[in-house]
Protein backbone atom coordinates (compact mmCIF):
# COMPACT_ATOMS: atom_id res chain seq x y z
CA UNK A 1 0.00 0.00 0.00
CA UNK A 2 2.28 2.62 1.38
CA UNK A 3 4.61 1.46 -2.14
CA UNK A 4 1.26 2.25 -4.30
CA UNK A 5 1.42 5.76 -2.66
CA UNK A 6 5.03 6.50 -3.47
CA UNK A 7 4.30 5.20 -6.89
CA UNK A 8 1.36 7.09 -7.44
CA UNK A 9 2.94 10.76 -5.92
CA UNK A 10 6.41 10.22 -8.11
CA UNK A 11 3.60 10.23 -11.35
CA UNK A 12 2.24 12.81 -9.64
CA UNK A 13 5.66 14.92 -8.97
CA UNK A 14 6.71 13.90 -13.00
CA UNK A 15 3.61 15.79 -14.08
CA UNK A 16 3.85 18.61 -11.98
CA UNK A 17 7.43 19.11 -13.02
CA UNK A 18 7.95 22.83 -14.88
CA UNK A 19 4.96 23.78 -12.89
CA UNK A 20 3.44 24.58 -9.08
CA UNK A 21 6.29 22.75 -7.32
CA UNK A 22 8.78 24.49 -9.11
CA UNK A 23 7.25 28.04 -9.65
CA UNK A 24 7.93 28.76 -5.57
CA UNK A 25 11.49 28.15 -6.01
CA UNK A 26 11.88 29.49 -9.08
CA UNK A 27 13.92 32.75 -7.41
CA UNK A 28 15.98 30.78 -5.36
CA UNK A 29 17.01 28.69 -7.99
CA UNK A 30 18.25 32.00 -10.33
CA UNK A 31 20.13 32.94 -7.25
CA UNK A 32 21.98 30.46 -6.36
CA UNK A 33 22.80 29.93 -9.77
CA UNK A 34 23.89 33.78 -9.80
CA UNK A 35 26.07 33.03 -6.51
CA UNK A 36 27.97 30.66 -8.33
CA UNK A 37 28.54 31.93 -11.75
CA UNK A 38 28.94 35.32 -10.62
CA UNK A 39 26.97 36.77 -13.48
CA UNK A 40 24.43 34.99 -16.14
CA UNK A 41 22.43 36.69 -19.38
CA UNK A 42 19.09 34.96 -19.43
CA UNK A 43 19.49 32.29 -22.01
CA UNK A 44 22.65 30.85 -20.40
CA UNK A 45 20.61 30.88 -16.85
CA UNK A 46 18.02 28.54 -19.12
CA UNK A 47 20.40 26.18 -20.34
CA UNK A 48 22.63 25.78 -17.23
CA UNK A 49 19.43 24.55 -15.31
CA UNK A 50 18.41 22.03 -18.30
CA UNK A 51 22.18 20.63 -18.00
CA UNK A 52 22.38 20.53 -14.37
CA UNK A 53 19.44 18.71 -13.98
CA UNK A 54 20.29 16.69 -17.21
CA UNK A 55 17.41 18.09 -19.22
CA UNK A 56 14.39 17.44 -16.27
CA UNK A 57 14.01 21.03 -15.58
CA UNK A 58 13.27 23.27 -18.33
CA UNK A 59 12.78 26.79 -16.82
CA UNK A 60 10.62 29.00 -19.50
CA UNK A 61 11.23 32.43 -20.70
CA UNK A 62 7.61 33.29 -19.96
CA UNK A 63 8.51 32.46 -16.29
CA UNK A 64 12.25 33.36 -16.18
CA UNK A 65 12.22 36.88 -17.16
CA UNK A 66 9.51 38.20 -15.49
CA UNK A 67 11.35 36.74 -12.29
CA UNK A 68 14.75 38.04 -13.47
CA UNK A 69 12.92 41.70 -13.82
CA UNK A 70 11.14 41.22 -10.44
CA UNK A 71 14.68 40.37 -8.52
CA UNK A 72 16.16 43.18 -9.80
CA UNK A 73 13.16 45.56 -9.01
CA UNK A 74 13.42 44.57 -5.52
CA UNK A 75 17.53 45.61 -5.52
CA UNK A 76 18.08 41.57 -5.61
CA UNK A 77 19.99 42.02 -8.75
CA UNK A 78 22.02 44.26 -11.02
CA UNK A 79 22.04 44.42 -14.30
CA UNK A 80 24.62 45.31 -17.07
CA UNK A 81 24.37 46.11 -20.55
CA UNK A 82 27.24 44.56 -23.01
CA UNK A 83 27.50 44.46 -26.82
CA UNK A 84 28.03 41.09 -27.72
CA UNK A 85 27.83 39.83 -31.65
CA UNK A 86 25.96 42.62 -33.56
CA UNK A 87 23.54 42.94 -30.74
CA UNK A 88 23.15 44.05 -26.82
CA UNK A 89 23.57 41.40 -23.66
CA UNK A 90 21.98 42.15 -20.40
CA UNK A 91 23.86 39.96 -17.76
CA UNK A 92 22.44 39.63 -14.49
CA UNK A 93 24.42 39.57 -11.21
CA UNK A 94 23.64 39.56 -7.66
CA UNK A 95 23.86 42.50 -5.58
CA UNK A 96 24.96 42.58 -1.60
CA UNK A 97 21.40 42.56 -0.72
CA UNK A 98 20.76 39.85 -3.12
CA UNK A 99 23.77 37.93 -1.89
CA UNK A 100 22.46 37.65 1.80
CA UNK A 101 18.96 37.15 0.67
CA UNK A 102 20.21 33.82 -1.22
CA UNK A 103 21.88 32.75 1.84
CA UNK A 104 18.45 33.06 3.59
CA UNK A 105 16.36 31.23 1.08
CA UNK A 106 18.40 28.23 0.18
CA UNK A 107 18.38 27.75 4.18
CA UNK A 108 14.77 28.11 3.66
CA UNK A 109 14.65 25.83 0.61
CA UNK A 110 16.96 22.75 2.58
CA UNK A 111 14.30 23.34 5.41
CA UNK A 112 11.42 22.96 3.57
CA UNK A 113 12.98 19.88 1.55
CA UNK A 114 14.16 17.83 4.67
CA UNK A 115 10.10 18.48 6.19
CA UNK A 116 8.96 17.07 2.42
CA UNK A 117 11.33 14.19 3.08
CA UNK A 118 9.96 13.43 6.77
CA UNK A 119 6.13 13.48 5.46
CA UNK A 120 6.93 11.49 2.15
CA UNK A 121 9.40 8.81 2.91
CA UNK A 122 9.63 8.71 7.14
CA UNK A 123 11.69 5.38 6.68
CA UNK A 124 14.53 7.62 4.59
CA UNK A 125 14.60 10.78 6.76
CA UNK A 126 17.31 11.25 9.66
CA UNK B 1 28.69 30.58 -35.12
CA UNK B 2 27.75 34.38 -34.68
CA UNK B 3 24.47 35.83 -36.54
CA UNK B 4 25.29 38.58 -39.10
CA UNK B 5 23.46 42.51 -38.71
CA UNK B 6 20.98 41.38 -41.25
CA UNK B 7 19.57 38.73 -39.46
CA UNK B 8 19.46 40.36 -36.02
CA UNK B 9 17.58 43.30 -37.58
CA UNK B 10 15.25 40.20 -38.88
CA UNK B 11 14.35 39.24 -35.69
CA UNK B 12 14.05 42.18 -34.24
CA UNK B 13 11.34 43.33 -36.84
CA UNK B 14 9.83 40.23 -36.32
CA UNK B 15 9.29 40.88 -32.34
CA UNK B 16 8.33 44.73 -33.24
CA UNK B 17 5.57 43.08 -35.53
CA UNK B 18 4.49 41.31 -32.84
CA UNK B 19 4.10 44.15 -30.54
CA UNK B 20 7.20 43.99 -28.32
CA UNK B 21 6.78 47.82 -28.17
CA UNK B 22 9.34 48.30 -25.48
CA UNK B 23 13.04 48.42 -26.17
CA UNK B 24 14.39 47.29 -23.37
CA UNK B 25 12.34 44.78 -23.34
CA UNK B 26 12.84 43.72 -26.60
CA UNK B 27 16.63 43.93 -26.68
CA UNK B 28 16.48 41.18 -24.39
CA UNK B 29 14.19 38.39 -26.29
CA UNK B 30 16.20 39.61 -29.37
CA UNK B 31 19.20 38.43 -27.22
CA UNK B 32 17.44 35.39 -26.61
CA UNK B 33 16.61 33.71 -29.87
CA UNK B 34 19.19 35.16 -31.30
CA UNK B 35 21.46 32.77 -29.21
CA UNK B 36 18.96 29.84 -29.10
CA UNK B 37 18.85 30.09 -33.16
CA UNK B 38 22.67 29.99 -33.25
CA UNK B 39 22.83 27.04 -31.09
CA UNK B 40 20.34 25.85 -33.66
CA UNK B 41 21.95 26.75 -36.57
CA UNK B 42 25.31 24.79 -35.40
CA UNK B 43 23.54 21.79 -33.34
CA UNK B 44 21.25 20.77 -36.57
CA UNK B 45 23.61 22.42 -39.44
CA UNK B 46 20.74 24.91 -40.53
CA UNK B 47 20.64 28.03 -42.23
CA UNK B 48 19.68 31.38 -40.15
CA UNK B 49 15.72 31.13 -41.93
CA UNK B 50 15.46 27.59 -41.39
CA UNK B 51 16.84 27.73 -37.45
CA UNK B 52 14.84 30.96 -36.49
CA UNK B 53 11.93 29.25 -38.36
CA UNK B 54 11.70 26.00 -36.53
CA UNK B 55 12.44 27.67 -33.16
CA UNK B 56 9.62 29.91 -33.02
CA UNK B 57 6.59 27.54 -34.36
CA UNK B 58 7.82 25.50 -31.10
CA UNK B 59 8.36 28.68 -28.46
CA UNK B 60 6.94 32.23 -30.01
CA UNK B 61 3.82 31.69 -27.33
CA UNK B 62 6.58 31.00 -24.74
CA UNK B 63 8.91 33.89 -25.72
CA UNK B 64 5.92 36.68 -26.00
CA UNK B 65 4.98 35.71 -22.68
CA UNK B 66 7.46 38.19 -21.59
CA UNK B 67 6.13 40.89 -23.19
CA UNK B 68 3.41 40.91 -20.99
CA UNK B 69 4.08 41.59 -17.62
CA UNK B 70 1.21 42.79 -16.03
CA UNK B 71 1.31 41.78 -12.79
CA UNK B 72 4.01 44.06 -12.39
CA UNK B 73 2.63 47.00 -13.63
CA UNK B 74 1.36 48.56 -10.62
CA UNK B 75 2.84 46.91 -7.70
CA UNK B 76 6.29 47.13 -8.21
CA UNK B 77 6.87 50.72 -8.82
CA UNK B 78 3.80 51.46 -6.10
CA UNK B 79 6.29 49.43 -3.86
CA UNK B 80 9.30 51.68 -4.74
CA UNK B 81 7.41 54.75 -4.78
CA UNK B 82 6.08 54.10 -1.33
CA UNK B 83 9.71 53.23 0.19
CA UNK B 84 11.12 56.54 -1.99
CA UNK B 85 8.49 59.04 -0.24
CA UNK B 86 9.64 58.07 3.38
CA UNK B 87 12.93 59.41 2.61
CA UNK B 88 14.27 62.24 4.67
CA UNK B 89 14.19 64.80 2.13
CA UNK B 90 10.43 63.76 0.67
CA UNK B 91 9.73 64.21 4.27
CA UNK B 92 10.79 67.95 4.49
CA UNK B 93 9.35 68.51 1.35
CA UNK B 94 6.01 67.21 2.72
CA UNK B 95 6.50 69.28 5.77
CA UNK B 96 7.05 72.30 3.54
CA UNK B 97 4.41 72.10 1.06
CA UNK B 98 1.87 71.68 4.14
CA UNK B 99 2.84 74.82 5.86
CA UNK B 100 2.56 76.22 2.64
CA UNK B 101 -0.78 75.26 1.90
CA UNK B 102 -2.13 76.10 5.22
CA UNK B 103 -0.28 79.21 5.34
CA UNK B 104 -2.23 80.60 1.97
CA UNK B 105 -5.30 78.66 2.41
CA UNK B 106 -5.39 81.56 5.95
CA UNK B 107 -4.71 84.69 4.19
CA UNK B 108 -6.95 83.96 0.66
CA UNK B 109 -9.60 81.63 1.42
CA UNK B 110 -10.40 78.25 -0.07
CA UNK B 111 -12.49 78.44 -3.29
CA UNK B 112 -9.80 80.60 -5.14
CA UNK B 113 -6.65 78.27 -4.23
CA UNK B 114 -8.25 75.54 -4.76
CA UNK B 115 -8.86 76.22 -8.39
CA UNK B 116 -5.84 77.84 -9.27
CA UNK B 117 -4.02 74.88 -7.77
CA UNK B 118 -6.00 71.92 -9.20
CA UNK B 119 -5.18 74.33 -12.34
CA UNK B 120 -1.44 74.44 -11.64
CA UNK B 121 -1.31 70.64 -11.36
CA UNK B 122 -2.92 70.10 -14.67
CA UNK B 123 -0.69 72.37 -16.67
CA UNK B 124 2.36 71.01 -14.53
CA UNK B 125 1.17 67.32 -16.23
CA UNK B 126 0.65 68.10 -19.50
CA UNK B 127 4.11 70.08 -19.53
CA UNK B 128 5.78 66.69 -18.10
CA UNK B 129 3.36 64.37 -19.96
CA UNK B 130 4.38 65.79 -23.58
CA UNK B 131 7.83 66.33 -22.50
CA UNK B 132 8.04 62.49 -21.45
CA UNK B 133 6.57 61.32 -24.48
CA UNK B 134 8.66 63.37 -26.77
CA UNK B 135 11.93 61.62 -25.06
CA UNK B 136 10.56 58.25 -25.56
CA UNK B 137 8.92 58.78 -28.70
CA UNK B 138 11.87 56.98 -30.64
CA UNK B 139 12.16 54.00 -28.46
CA UNK B 140 9.86 53.27 -25.01
CA UNK B 141 10.96 51.64 -22.01
CA UNK B 142 8.84 49.46 -19.71
CA UNK B 143 11.46 50.19 -17.37
CA UNK B 144 10.21 54.12 -16.92
CA UNK B 145 6.95 53.77 -18.32
CA UNK B 146 5.66 51.73 -15.88
CA UNK B 147 6.28 54.37 -13.27
CA UNK B 148 3.79 56.45 -14.87
CA UNK B 149 1.14 54.32 -13.31
CA UNK B 150 1.51 56.20 -10.28
CA UNK B 151 0.87 59.18 -11.83
CA UNK B 152 -2.32 58.24 -13.24
CA UNK B 153 -3.67 56.40 -9.87
CA UNK B 154 -3.34 59.46 -8.03
CA UNK B 155 -5.37 61.39 -10.77
CA UNK B 156 -8.09 58.19 -10.14
CA UNK B 157 -8.37 58.84 -6.71
CA UNK B 158 -7.99 62.50 -6.47
CA UNK B 159 -10.64 63.42 -8.71
CA UNK B 160 -13.80 61.98 -7.01
CA UNK B 161 -12.44 63.24 -3.66
CA UNK B 162 -11.69 66.69 -4.89
CA UNK B 163 -15.15 68.41 -4.15
CA UNK B 164 -15.51 66.64 -1.22
CA UNK B 165 -12.23 67.71 0.41
CA UNK B 166 -12.68 71.73 0.03
CA UNK B 167 -15.60 71.52 2.99
CA UNK B 168 -13.13 72.77 5.73
CA UNK B 169 -9.68 74.10 6.05
CA UNK B 170 -8.63 70.83 8.05
CA UNK B 171 -9.81 68.67 4.91
CA UNK B 172 -8.87 70.92 2.42
CA UNK B 173 -5.40 71.48 3.81
CA UNK B 174 -4.69 67.65 4.26
CA UNK B 175 -6.44 66.71 0.70
CA UNK B 176 -4.16 69.34 -1.31
CA UNK B 177 -0.87 69.35 0.19
CA UNK B 178 -1.36 65.43 -0.33
CA UNK B 179 -1.86 65.93 -3.37
CA UNK B 180 0.63 68.10 -4.12
CA UNK B 181 3.26 66.15 -2.09
CA UNK B 182 2.89 62.97 -4.09
CA UNK B 183 2.76 64.82 -7.30
CA UNK B 184 6.68 66.66 -6.67
CA UNK B 185 7.48 63.69 -4.69
CA UNK B 186 6.65 61.61 -8.00
CA UNK B 187 8.87 64.07 -10.12
CA UNK B 188 11.62 63.56 -8.59
CA UNK B 189 10.94 60.30 -8.28
CA UNK B 190 10.77 59.66 -11.78
CA UNK B 191 13.87 62.30 -12.45
CA UNK B 192 15.69 59.72 -10.71
CA UNK B 193 14.65 56.31 -11.68
CA UNK B 194 15.71 57.89 -15.27
CA UNK B 195 19.05 58.90 -14.46
CA UNK B 196 19.77 55.64 -12.71
CA UNK B 197 17.75 53.51 -15.71
CA UNK B 198 20.44 55.47 -18.43
CA UNK B 199 23.41 55.44 -16.48
CA UNK B 200 22.42 51.19 -16.16
CA UNK B 201 21.60 50.94 -19.77
CA UNK B 202 23.95 53.58 -21.87
CA UNK B 203 23.79 51.07 -24.55
CA UNK B 204 20.09 51.19 -24.90
CA UNK B 205 20.43 55.17 -25.81
CA UNK B 206 23.29 54.85 -28.66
Amino acid sequence: MHKKIMHIFVIQFRLMKNSQLYKGSLNTIIMKLLEEQGRMYGYEITQKVKEITKGELNITEGALYPALHKLEAEGLLDVEVEKVDNRLRKYYKLTEKGTTETVNRLAELEEFIKNMQTIVNPKLSY
Amino acid sequence: MSLSSENIQFIDNYLKNSEVIYYDIRMEMLDHVATAVEQKMQAENLDFYDAFKSYMVVNKKEILKGNKEEGLYFKEPLKKFGLFAIQPFQILLAIGIFSIVYFFSNIYGLNVYSNYLYLFIIITYLIFGISHFLLTKRKKFYYIDRNFSIIFLLFQIANPLHRNANENLVTFVVFNSSILFVFFAFLRFYYLEMKSFKQKNQFLFQ
